[in-house]
C-alpha cells in the first residue's frame, strides 16, 4: 500500500534524482559492526590510548574491565535479542542494523524511501561521558565514521553532526567542522540532566542557527553512563516505565525552550524531538498557553503564546506512533498537535518498535500525509529541501 | 448609561482606587498618578474580581532574559490567575488586541457656580404603579 496515488494529490519531483517523493525518514538506527572497535580509524591516538583501544579491534578485546564502555541505558529490554527487530539480522552475521548494505535493500529498496536520516545508535548515550573532552571526541569520531563508512554508500542515506551537550563550546566546533558536508543534514543531541533551553546549551544553539541546521534530541540518555534517570520522580522499576515515561523529557525539553527565549534569539532554529511520541503536544501546548496568560511576568521575552511558538519552531517524529482504540482519536490528537505542521515520519529501523510506512496512518486526508511523509520533513532539513526543489529553506 | 459623580477629587487622591456600584455594574475607578481610569470589576477570563487585585508595574523584554520592570502603577492584576491589565486602556498585556476589559472614561469637572444640587433620578407613574428610572 503506496502512502499517495496520483489521483489523490500533487506529486513533488526530487530535482536532483528525478524520482517521485514518497518518504523522509527522520530517524534510523545503523549499529557499528565492531562496537567502539569501528571508530579506531577515526579516534585521534591519545583517546584510543586512553580507553585502550589502542591496537584493540572489537568491543570484547576493549572492555574486560576498568576501560571505556559504550553509554547505555542501565534498562535492558526485556526480550532477548534487545532492542532490535529479530528479523533485521544481517544475512552475514554480525549485530543488528550493523550492515549497512542490508539496510539499504530491507529499508530504503523496500519501502521505496527517498532519504533516510542517520542518527544511530551508539551515540544516543554520549552525554552519559562524564570526561567532557573524551564525549566530544567520541561524538566527533562517530561522525566521521558515519559520513565515512555508511552516509557515502547511498545518496538516499544522509546524516547529522552528533554533538555531546557536556561540553556546548566544543560542540559549536563539531558543528562548524561539519556543517557544510554535503551528507549532514541537522544537528543531533541527547539530553543531560539540564533543561535544554537553558544559556549553558546556546553555544550549540548559535552555531546550529549560523549554519541554518535543525536540533534533534533523541532519547536514549537517561541512565546512560553518569546520568541519572531524567524523569520526574526518580529511578523506575522497569525498561517499561522508562521508555513509555519518555514524553516527560520531551515535555521539559520543550517547554525550556520556550520559556528560555531560544526561538527569539535565533527566530531560524527548528527543535525535533524524536522517538518520545506526540499525543502528548496537545496537552502542552493548552497548559502551557494557559500558564504563560497568567505567568508572563516572568518570561517576558516570550511574547506569542508558547502553542504559537512550538507550532512554529519544534517538530516531532512520528515513531512510535501513538495508536489510539478509535480512530477518531486519531484525527482528532493530529488536529490538536497541528501534524500538518509539526508531525515528521520516521521508521526507527531496525529498532523492535519500528514502524512500517505502510502499516502507519491509514485512513488519513492524502495532503496531511504527504506533509508528515515527507513535506514537513522538506521544511525542516533546508539542505534536503535544497537538493529536492533546489531552493533555500527558509528555516 | 449616563455621567455619575464618584467623588471630590479631595478625597480621591493618587493611587487610591473605589469599587462602585453604578446601574447594576461594579466598577474599579483608579487614580494612576493624578489621571482617573475606571475599569469593568469583571475579568473577562473567568468572571473573577478584577479591580480589587494589587496594582503594580509589569515586566517588558527587548530579548531573551533581558528584564525591564515598566508602567509602574499602572497594571492591575486579577486576584485569581494573575492576568494583566493595563488600567489606562482596559487592554490586556499578553494580547493587548484580543483580550481586555471595558474601560469607561472619567473626568475631572468643576462644580457649577454655586450648585448645591443632589444627584436625582426621573421618577413616573405608570399602571398605578412609582418606577424609578436610573
Amino acid at each position: 500500500m503506496n502512502p499517495l496515488t496520483r489521483e489523490q494529490a500533487q506529486d513533488v519531483i526530487d530535482a536532483s534524482t528525478g524520482k517521485k517523493m514518497n518518504i523522509i525518514d527522520c530517524d534510523i538506527h545503523p549499529r557499528m559492526p565492531k562496537g567502539i572497535g569501528s571508530l579506531a580509524p577515526y579516534l585521534p591516538d591519545k583517546w584510543q590510548a586512553r580507553i585502550g583501544l589502542k591496537g584493540k579491534k572489537t568491543d570484547s578485546e576493549v572492555n574486560p574491565r576498568n576501560t571505556f564502555a559504550i553509554p547505555r541505558r542501565a534498562f535492558f529490554h526485556p526480550h532477548p535479542g534487545g532492542s532490535g527487530r529479530t528479523d533485521a539480522r544481517p544475512p552475514g552475521g554480525g549485530p543488528i542494523g550493523s550492515d549497512i548494505n542490508h539496510l539499504r535493500s530491507q529499508l530504503l529498496d523496500e519501502h521505496d524511501i527517498n532519504y533516510a536520516i542517520i542518527v544511530g545508535q551508539d551515540c544516543t548515550g554520549v552525554s552519559g561521558i562524564a570526561d567532557a573532552d573524551l564525549s566530544a571526541a567520541f561524538a566527533s569520531a562517530y561522525n566521521d565514521f558515519v559520513l565515512t563508512e555508511w552516509a557515502s554508500t547511498d545518496h538516499r542515506l544522509k546524516a547529522c553532526i552528533w554533538v555531546s551537550p557536556r561540553d556546548p563550546q566544543l560542540a559549536a566546533e563539531e558543528i562548524d567542522r561539519l556543517a557544510d558536508h554535503p551528507d549532514i543534514t541537522s544537528v543531533q543531541i541527547c539530553p543531560m540532566d539540564i533543561p535544554l533551553g537553558k544559556r549553558y546549551m546556546w553555544p550549540i544553539y548559535e552555531a546550529a542557527s549560523r549554519h541554518n541546521l535543525p536540533v534533534a534530541m533523541h532519547g536514549g540518555a537517561e541512565t546512560s553512563g553518569v546520568n541519572p534517570p531524567m524523569l520526574a520522580v526518580g529511578m523506575p522499576s522497569y525498561f517499561i516505565e522508562l521508555h513509555s515515561g519518555l514524553p516527560q523529557v520531551g515535555w521539559m525539553h520543550v517547554t525550556s525552550m520556550v520559556c528560555e527565549g531560544v526561538f527569539e534569539r535565533f527566530p531560524n532554529l527548528k527543535f525535533i524531538v524524536q522517538e518520545m511520541g506526540f499525543a502528548w503536544v496537545a496537552g502542552l501546548m493548552w497548559r502551557l498557553d494557559k500558564e504563560w496568560r497568567s505567568l508572563r511576568l516572568e518570561v517576558p521575552w516570550v511574547k506569542k503564546p508558547p502553542s504559537e511558538i512550538i507550532r512554529e519552531h519544534v517538530r516531532f517524529s512520528s515513531q512510535p506512533v501513538e495508536e489510539p482504540p478509535k480512530p477518531e482519536f486519531t484525527e482528532q490528537m493530529l488536529n490538536m498537535i497541528y501534524a500538518e505542521d509539526t508531525l515528521q515520519f520516521s521508521s526507527d529501523y531496525p529498532h523492535w518498535d519500528f514502524d512500517d510506512p505502510r502499516h502507519v496512518f491509514p485512513n488519513i486526508d492524502p495532503e496531511l500525509r504527504k506533509s508528515i511523509f515527507y513535506k514537513n520533513a522538506l521544511e525542516t532539513y533546508p539542505k534536503i529541501k535544497k537538493l529536492v526543489t533546489g531552493e533555500d529553506g527558509k528555516n | 448609561m449616563g455621567k455619575h459623580i464618584i467623588s471630590k477629587v479631595s478625597d480621591f487622591p493618587i493611587g487610591e482606587r473605589k469599587i462602585i456600584e453604578i446601574e447594576n455594574r461594579s466598577i474599579g475607578v483608579f487614580n494612576v498618578k493624578g489621571n482617573y481610569f475606571a475599569l469593568r470589576n469583571i475579568c473577562p477570563h473567568q468572571g473573577g474580581p478584577l479591580c480589587i487585585g494589587p496594582v503594580r508595574g509589569t515586566m517588558d523584554s527587548q530579548k531573551p532574559h533581558q528584564i525591564q520592570y515598566v508602567k509602574d502603577g499602572e497594571i492591575i492584576v486579577c486576584p485569581w490567575h494573575c492576568w494583566e491589565f493595563d488600567i489606562l486602556t482596559g487592554r490586556s498585556v499578553f494580547n493587548p488586541h484580543l483580550t481586555r476589559v471595558k474601560a469607561y472614561k472619567v473626568t475631572v469637572e468643576q462644580p457649577e457656580e454655586g450648585d448645591t444640587s443632589v444627584e436625582t433620578y426621573r421618577v413616573t407613574v405608570e399602571r398605578g404603579l412609582v418606577v424609578l428610572h436610573v
